[in-house]
Formats: structure tokens, sequence, C-alpha cells
């Protein structure tokens, strides 16, 4: 009785490594998928920023005034003054 | 008693180790009162079940531990701390203006290193070949001193590429965080900038890791365009004006919110630590609008009309005697700028349209200096400063407020102010008298009037008398058509070696637009500007610089502020007993 316990438990034990074993190969190879994944967005969102951040580099007044003023026989922009604005009053105002 | 003693000697024989039978021998005696021989056989077995039953515990344990670690082995991996902190997703805030214009993000850039090389000339010969900044000589000298040199911080990708090809084994490479100003020198006063590993060294950078603000993106009160044609006037008037610096701040005047603080001149907070050694870079750093204590001269007139029209000291009817002798000293008589006096008595309004320091003199006498220092201090000026950065200053307060103190005060001399909270005191004085508090982070309600400080009623007739400034005054060149601009000019003796005169002058330009219902005010400040007869710039008074300066910055600023423009809206006195022969009787 005893013997036949102890061979089971022995068993149970082999049986449970090689299923430890399977389980951690998977385990490992989903794990170096999903970090690559992951590296590969966290690369994205860096790039993300880079491009974002020279957009704005880019569009700031003060390189979009430099440019109007040195295009300004082509394009003719300035700033926006009072009387280029209409206002309109909306209808409840009136009311 | 000797039974007991017995027994715990026996006992004390199986704890150190001795036959377990004889244990369970004398239990039985004395449970049955018999005497059994000796049972080692039973007493193996019970061992036997006994190591049996820890034998399976502790490997069902080990079972069970290692196929959850097979299953999750991320618990247990130990990271060090110092990587943890380089793996956060984004480790500071990001800054945005009102409009979501991004100000300041973070950006993943590499470190490159070396750690003991094998042979330093070498290694250095193959450095400098990818790293051309780097001296030969020096890069040899460090890498035979020490174990672990920083060869380049914020590496970009090509450089990274380049130094993994140089052929140098003991390089390596650390992900580090690097803030990037996107505006460059826009705002740096009010955004700071951050030092090495992100920490924050001024401005509200500094306040970031203090405050719960950490990883949630702040947005800040202040306009990026609108800041940036408040710079671009300042600066383009420093050099007409050939000023050494100037400031200038916009508020709004219900809510508060500083929408634009310029102080020049200023520093790019991208490059700010590869120069900081430079004293001339380091001065630049100095907030004059917030840190700053100036003597801001005739602006402060505002503050004495104001604060005897709420005493009922004085009425609009009233006049002055502009030629009479104020003693200021035992044998001075206080005079007007240029002396220029009006022989004829004038009225409230004149004399702020004619800046005359002997009739705010006067008018300081009737209010008296208890009540001259409780207004001020209600206004705000005399306090120190709080706001959300850490560089704030404290006004310059005169030693005793004496009787001579509280004359010169009244035309802005004796007392230094924080140009922030000047503006702001002039924001509670024209938005109908209610006490703001400036703040650098939007308001969720744009009404955050507090308690009053002037009846609505006085605030206009101020009003009144800042647009007659304006238009008839030395505020001339700031009365763009459209907006009817109110304001104060105002021109100050820097005092140097404890006394006025001989060291230049400080000009400001208090202002606020639209004169009808004003929504924002305008300081704007030069410190010694000079005269510029080529360019038709005749004196170094305020008329000459501030007021225009403050013109075109208004001319800029109101279309984006959303400012009504009204070419035929204009300012009237609104009480008829009040009314004063401004114009000539003949057109009347």
């Amino acid at each position: 009785m005893f013997k036949v316990f102890v061979y089971s438990l022995f068993l149970t034990f082999i049986s449970l490594i090689v299923f430890n074993q399977i389980i951690s190969h998977e385990i490992k190879n989903q794990t170096r998928e999903l970090n690559q994944i992951n590296s590969s967005i966290r690369y994205q969102e860096n790039k993300e920023i880079l491009l974002r951040t020279d957009w704005i580099v880019r569009t700031s007044p003060a390189r979009l005034k430099d440019l109007a003023e040195k295009n300004f026989t082509k394009l003719k922009l300035e700033p926006a003054k009072g009387k280029n604005i209409k206002f309109i009053k909306l209808e409840e105002d009136k009311n | 008693m000797g039974k007991i003693f017995k027994n715990k000697l026996i006992k004390t024989k199986v704890i150190a180790g001795d036959d377990i039978g004889v244990f369970f021998k004398e239990e039985k005696v004395n449970a049955n009162n018999e005497l059994v021989n000796h049972n080692s056989l039973s007493v193996s077995k019970e061992r036997l079940h006994l190591a049996k039953f820890f034998f399976v515990l502790i490997f069902s344990i080990f079972i069970i531990r290692s196929t959850s670690l097979a299953i999750f082995p991320g618990e247990v991996r130990s990271i060090p701390r110092s990587i943890i902190s380089k793996t956060i997703e984004n480790p500071l805030p990001e800054i945005f203006d009102r409009n979501n214009n991004l100000l300041v993000t973070s950006v993943k850039t590499k470190r490159a290193s070396i750690r003991n090389p094998v042979n330093p000339k070498e290694t250095a010969r193959l450095i400098k070949a990818v790293l051309p900044s780097w001296d030969e000589n020096r890069l040899i000298e460090k890498l035979q001193k020490r174990s672990y040199i920083e060869l380049a911080d914020n590496i970009n990708d090509i450089e990274h590429y380049d130094i993994l090809n140089s052929g140098v084994a003991e390089v390596e490479f650390h992900p580090v965080w690097r803030r990037i100003y996107t505006n460059k020198e826009l705002a740096s006063h009010i955004i700071g900038y951050s030092g090495r590993d992100l920490v924050g060294l001024s401005g509200i950078e500094k306040t970031i890791p203090k405050s719960k603000l950490l990883h949630k993106n702040i947005k800040l009160s202040i306009d990026i365009t609108v800041q940036f044609h408040l710079e671009d006037e300042i600066k383009k008037g420093i050099d007409l004006y050939n000023a050494d610096s100037g400031f200038g701040v916009i508020i709004d005047v219900m809510s508060g919110e500083i929408i634009a603080s310029a102080s020049l001149p200023t520093f790019d907070p991208n490059t700010i630590n590869q120069n900081y050694s430079n004293s001339e870079y380091k001065k630049s750093t100095f907030n004059q609008v917030m840190q700053g204590s100036y003597e801001l001269g005739s602006v402060m007139k505002i503050l004495t009309l104001a604060m005897a029209l709420e005493d009922n000291k004085i009425n609009l009817n009233d006049t002055f005697d502009d030629t009479i002798c104020i003693k200021i000293a035992s044998n001075r008589c206080l005079n007007n700028y240029n002396n220029d006096n009006a022989l004829e008595p004038i009225k409230p309004v004149k004399c702020l349209v004619r800046s005359s320091n002997r009739c705010m003199a006067q008018i300081a006498k009737l209010v008296g200096r208890s009540k001259q220092k409780s207004f001020l201090q209600e206004v705000g000026l005399l306090d120190e400063y709080f706001l959300e950065v850490f560089e704030t200053g404290s006004p310059i307060l005169p030693d005793k407020w004496s009787n001579n103190s509280m004359i010169t005060i009244s035309f802005g001399q004796g007392l230094g102010v924080i140009p922030l909270s000047f503006a702001s005191g002039i924001a509670s004085i024209v938005n109908g008298g209610y006490k703001i508090k400036p703040t650098l982070y939007p308001v969720s309600e744009p009404d955050q009037r507090g308690k009053s400080i002037i009846r609505e009623e006085v605030s206009e007739k101020i009003r009144y008398a800042m647009r007659q400034v304006v238009k008839n005054g030395s505020g001339k060149k700031a009365d763009i058509p459209g907006y009817a601009v109110i304001g104060k000019t105002g021109t100050a003796d820097i005092p140097c070696k404890g006394s006025y005169g001989g060291c230049g002058n400080r000009t400001a330009f208090v202002g606020a637009f639209p004169g009808w219902d004003p929504k924002y005010v305008l300081l704007v400040s030069f410190e010694r500007p000079k005269a510029n007869i080529k360019k038709g710039i005749k004196r170094n008074s305020s008329y000459w610089n501030a007021g225009p300066t403050a013109g075109n910055i208004i001319q800029l600023v109101a279309p984006l502020l959303g400012v009504e423009y009204n070419e035929f809206k204009e300012i009237e006195l609104p009480l008829i007993n009040d009314l004063i022969d401004e114009q000539p009787k003949e057109i009347l």
C-alpha cells in the first residue's frame, strides 16, 4: 500500500514537472512575443511624441511670423486686426 | 514531585535527540499503570509517517510554487529601483497652454557611457572618430583616471548607431528622458526648466514633483500666441529704445488668469543646462514680473485717486492748486515731472491726465497715511506675493510710513511693488472694484471676483479718468482705435547710491481694454530706455516708449483674445454733476 502510494506520488510529481515545463515554455514564447509588441509600441509612441513635438516646433508662433515676413511679397500675410473681425450678436442677446 | 522531575528529564532527552521510544514507553506507563516492553518498531513506523507527511508537504509546496512561477514568471523578477524609474511611461506630465497647444513634453533618448576600458588610448581614438566634440587627450586622461565616464547625453538614433559601430566594446547605453520645450524662449520664466534626470529647477517644472499633478497633464492659463506677441513687442521695444530690460504681463480682470507674462532678457530652457555657468544667462533666469520689486512711478496715481474717491474725501468737481509748494524736505518743494505745473486750479481727472505730483500729494494728505496703507494692503501691493511658482519676490516698503513716504508713495516713489501684484491690483480697480487673485492655471468659472475693494461707481470714475489719460494725456500713443483703451503712464527715476537721479529711469504703462467693459489688464515696463532721435523717439519718458509698445501689443493681442472691436463706443462719465470741462466751452 505504501509502495503504491510512493510510486503514484512520484509519478504525479514527474507529470507535474513535465506539465510545468510545457507551460513555462509556452509562456516564455508568449512573453517574448508580448515584449516585442510592447517594445514596438513604446518605440512608436516615442516616435509619435517626436513627430508631435516637431509639428509644434514647426508651427510655433515665432517661426510662423518669420515665414510670413519672409514670404510677405508672395503671400501678403499679416496679423489679424480688430476691424477684420466682425462681431455678430446672437439672437438671444437681441431679445 | 520526583515523577514530574523524572518526566521533565526524559522530555529534555527527547529534544536532545535520544531514543524517542523511551518517551512513548514512559507515556504508556503513566496512562495504564503497567510496564510495557521496549517497542522500537511501532516508534520507527510513526517516525516514518511523520517523515512521509513532511516530505509530501514540502514537495507539494515546491510543486505548487514552481507551477505558479512557471505561469507567472514576472511575480518574482527583481528589478533594481533605478531601472524602474527609467522605465515608467512618462516621468513628468506634459504642459499645455489654455488652447491645448503643447508647451513641454518628454522624449526618450539615450545616454552613452563607458566603463573600465582595456586600452584607453585606442578607445579614445575610436570615440573621437564618432563623437568629434571630445578632445582626445582629455578623454585619454579621463579614461585612465576614472572607471566610468559619460560620453554623451541625449544622443539620437544615428549617433547611437555610430557609437555601436565604432568598435568600442565597453560602451553602455542607458535610456534617459529629456524635456523638450517646444517654444524655446517663450514663457520660459513661467514654465521654468528641468535639470539632469528631470529634476525641476524653476517655474512650473519645479512645482510638479511637490504637487499631486504627477502623471496628469498640466494646463496653464497662458495663451502662447499672446505670449509670443507680448515678448516680441517688448523685445522690439528694448532694441528700439536701447533699454536694459523690459517686462510685461496681461491678466484677465474677471478670473485673474495670467494670459501672458514676459520678462526680457529671457533664456532657452532647452540649452540652459549647458550655459548655466555664463553669468549673463544666469541673470536672464530672473523673472522680473514675479520676483522683481520696482518703483513704477506715476501709474500709482490711479490708486491714490481711487482711495480718495472711495473714501469720499474728494469728488471729481474739487479743484487743486498745482502751483503751491509742498515741502518734502526742510528746504525743498515737491516738483512736477519736468516742472510742468498747471497755472489754473485743476480737477482730479485733470490731475491724472497731467500726472501732477503736487495734486496727488494734496489728495494723499486728504486721505491720510493710515488709510493709504490699509488701502494698498487691501489691493494686495504690500503682501509678500504667493503664486503657483516658487520664484516670487516681496515688496520693498519704506522703513517708516511717515508723511513724506505718504506723499512720495502717492505718485509712485518710495514703495517697491511686485509688477504682478500691481497689475492684479489695477485689474481689481477696473473690474468694478472686486479683488482678484492672479493664477497660472485656468479657472472653471470665468468670474472669480472676490470681495469689494471700491464701489462700482468709483471704478467707473477711475476708468473715465484713465480713458482721459489715453485720449488727451501721456498715454496717447497707446490709443488704439476700436478698443477705447484706458491706462496711465509712469516714469520713475531708478534709485542709486541712496538718491534719485542720474541712474536712468524706469518707464511703465498700465492699461486695460476694451475701455467700456475692461476684459484684460496690460502692464508694460522698460528699464533705462533712451531717446532715439534718428527713429523719432525724442525723449526717454514713458510717453515715448512704454505707451507705444503697449499700443502695439493691444493691437495684436485684442483680436486674438476675442475682444469686441467698436470704433464708435466711448466711455462716458457716469454722473452728470461730476461732469468736468474737459472740452473747451465753445464746443459744448
